[in-house]
């Protein structure tokens, strides 16, 4: 995983590298658009390339970042992750035509239930409960002109 | 100066102020307490409701966050020997081991007194540092900003914990991210692949709130989780004795002496901060053997210093308008959404903003001292919400923030994007806080770096005319030295705090 990772980032290094140079470098006097990202990409590409000779001999570190301590580490259930980011996407895809606040709230109904929060008492009363707050925050005290949708419900 | 603090005081003295001050240190003790999202996570969530409540309250508010989190990231530490925050790891080894010895009322309380002091002594810092380095920076020119900006990722990179190489990947991401848009010196447009939409740029907002909130929510998803019991202690337990007060006390102070310097220069330094004041604090001890056997100066040291580095970091934020660690990045971008850029002029410009928060961190840190004491049992209950509850909420509020702030579904596309991404990211142990810190900074860095080679005309010894930029050049590459030294030392031998301690805090989140 962490080999894919660090080479998926080499190609993106390698490919910004490139994209920085057909933007132009410029001159000392008038410096391109190209000019910063093209630095950027001297150092991202060699950096990635190590880091990917690193994982590929088993060398590199396996320390989480300051701010993650351990969490991030360990076993992970991917189709709950996959379930959860689907049920999230289905609010940029339908929220402008149904409403973003119903959407939300059916969202994170079926987020609760992937996550497995138990009985359908539970999880209504969160997704109804945050779809009640961000209407009541937003679009009543904020006036954020949240999507109402076709049905006119925010 | 006492005629501004008056006034101060008098503009907190505002319902709403008053308001997100309170929520902002409930709410920064609650992120504190929870291991899982930390400061930087709770801010990302909030980044969209920023516009709403003004520059003024979003800093209020964020500083409220960011005190609480230090002030609630130990109570877990002593109580069950899980640091809530990276900050809060040093805490750990003494706090927890007063609590074994039952001493968990006095090391709470000495925590969270020495925290106050180094608040409070961080913000009279802020006070008195911040209007006089003002004058002081308007003299800094391009080539200065662009050692400060560099100083900052290089240091941040060196310092962290994680490995350097992936942090250094990370801040050229981020570098390479922010350049997607508007090019500043010509105005044309690049890495835009064609569309009009990408012409401003990725939505800073989006890409926080999914590599913190989103990522955040996606590592609950897949682990078992079993609710922490803890037995906190009660009122009559939580005053520390004589002998405990005579020792903290001088800890304290040297700690917030340490954490305020640390605070000022770039890098971790709430982590390194606590870690310092931790050695010091051993080194200087006549019973160095009784640290990490509940040393009371290891717990009161450390909590002094990162709270102290917390107050001490808003400096360089106000005054050269530069980020040096990733909760202030997220302040400067709360600041930026309201129109405000802070920089030399930001004390005389906004005067009435400067000192009414200035004001709100003196009663948001008597809030924490006064509140977290009593409200210790009911902050550590929260260890039984199951994330399964929590992580939905924490999706709806990142979707409902980036839509407020851009009125954009394509920005919440890419916050999902960004999430997944995240999460993978940093479960391959890349640093997000680094690319969040780059994505910040590389305006300020390609504007400067462009007009220093500009003013350069050329001349490779242009630089070596500019004392202040080589000595902050200087300072930076002293500091990565110092840093390969000891990581090669350490190869050789265990780490100076892990060597000799009998416990170490736990690793693991209680989340399992």
């Amino acid at each position: 995983m962490e080999s894919v990772t660090a080479g998926a980032l080499l190609v993106v290094g390698v490919a910004y590298g490139v994209g920085a140079l057909n933007e132009g470098f410029g001159s000392v006097h008038d410096t391109g658009a190209g000019f910063f990202p093209f630095l950027v990409a001297v150092i991202l590409v060699p950096a990635a390339a190590f880091v990917l000779v690193q994982e590929l001999r088993g060398t590199a570190t396996s320390a989480p970042a300051d701010e993650d301590e351990e969490d991030f580490q360990g076993e992970v259930h991917w189709p709950r992750i996959g379930g959860v980011l689907v049920a999230s996407a289905v609010v940029p895809a339908v929220g402008d035509d149904v409403g973003l606040v119903t959407t939300l709230s059916v969202a994170m109904i079926v987020i609760a239930k992937i996550m497995g929060l138990k009985g359908w008492w539970a999880p209504v009363a969160l997704g109804v409960a945050f779809g009640v707050a961000t209407w009541l925050i937003f679009v009543q005290w904020l006036y954020v002109p949240l999507p109402a949708g076709r049905l006119g419900l925010a | 100066m006492i005629n501004d603090l008056a006034g101060g005081f008098a503009a907190f003295a505002d319902p709403t102020y008053l308001l997100l001050a309170l929520a902002g240190v409930v709410l920064g003790t609650l992120v504190g307490v929870l291991p899982g999202i930390g400061p930087i996570g709770a801010m990302s969530v909030l980044l969209g409701i920023t516009t709403q409540v003004g520059p003024t309250g979003s800093l209020i508010l964020f500083a409220g966050i960011y005190f609480g989190s230090t002030y609630g990231g130990s109570t877990t530490s002593i109580l069950l020997n899980v640091p809530g925050e990276a900050s809060s790891v040093v805490t750990a080894i003494d706090g927890n081991q007063m609590t074994r010895r039952g001493r968990a009322g006095p090391a709470l309380t000495i925590a969270a007194i020495s925290s106050f002091v180094a608040g409070t002594i961080s913000i009279v810092g802020l006070m008195l540092f911040a209007p006089t380095l003002s004058s002081v920076a308007v003299k800094l020119g391009p080539p200065e900003y662009m050692a400060l900006c560099l100083a900052g990722l290089v240091l941040l990179a060196a310092l962290s914990n994680g490995s350097a190489a992936k942090s250094v990947v990370m801040i050229c991401a981020g570098l390479a991210v922010g350049t997607v848009g508007i090019d500043p010196a010509d105005g044309d447009l690049r890495f835009t692949l064609g569309t009009t939409t990408l012409a401003e740029g990725f939505s800073f907002i989006a890409l926080v709130m999914g590599v913190f909130g989103i990522a955040e929510a996606l590592t609950m998803a897949g682990r078992r989780w079993s609710p922490e019991r803890v037995s906190a202690p009660r009122l009559r337990e939580l005053l520390p004795n004589r002998e405990e007060t005579r020792q903290a006390a001088p800890a304290a102070l040297r700690g917030s002496l340490i954490g305020f310097g640390l605070g000022l220069v770039p890098g971790p330094a709430a982590v390194l901060s606590t870690f310092a004041s931790y050695v010091t604090e051993k080194k200087l001890s006549r019973h160095p053997e009784k640290f990490g056997r509940g040393a009371v100066e290891g717990v009161a040291g450390p909590e002094a210093a990162n709270n102290a580095a917390a107050g001490a970091a808003f400096i360089p934020l106000m005054v050269l308008g530069i980020p040096f660690a990733p909760t202030m990045a997220l302040v400067l971008a709360a600041l930026l959404l309201n129109g405000i850029v802070p920089g030399p002029t930001f004390v005389d410009d906004q005067p009435e903003m400067f000192w009414t928060v200035i004001a709100a961190m003196y009663i948001g840190n008597l809030m924490l001292l006064v509140l977290n004491l009593p409200l210790v049992g009911l902050f550590t209950r929260l260890l039984a919400v199951p994330p399964q509850a929590m992580m939905p909420f924490i999706i709806g509020l990142c979707v409902v923030g980036v839509y407020a702030d851009g009125n954009s579904m394509f920005d919440v596309v890419v916050m999902l994007v960004a999430g997944l991404l995240g999460f993978l990211l940093r479960r391959s142990g890349f640093s997000m806080a680094a690319f969040v810190l780059a994505v910040v900074l590389q305006p300020t860095l390609e504007t400067s770096l462009r007009q220093t080679v500009a003013y350069s005309d050329g001349n490779a010894t242009y630089l070596l005319g500019r004392p202040v930029a080589m000595v902050i050049v200087a300072a930076a590459v002293l500091t990565l030295v110092a840093s390969a030294a000891r990581a090669l030392r350490n190869r050789r031998r265990p780490n100076v705090i892990s060597a000799d301690q009998s416990s170490q805090p736990t690793s693991q989140p209680p989340r399992q």
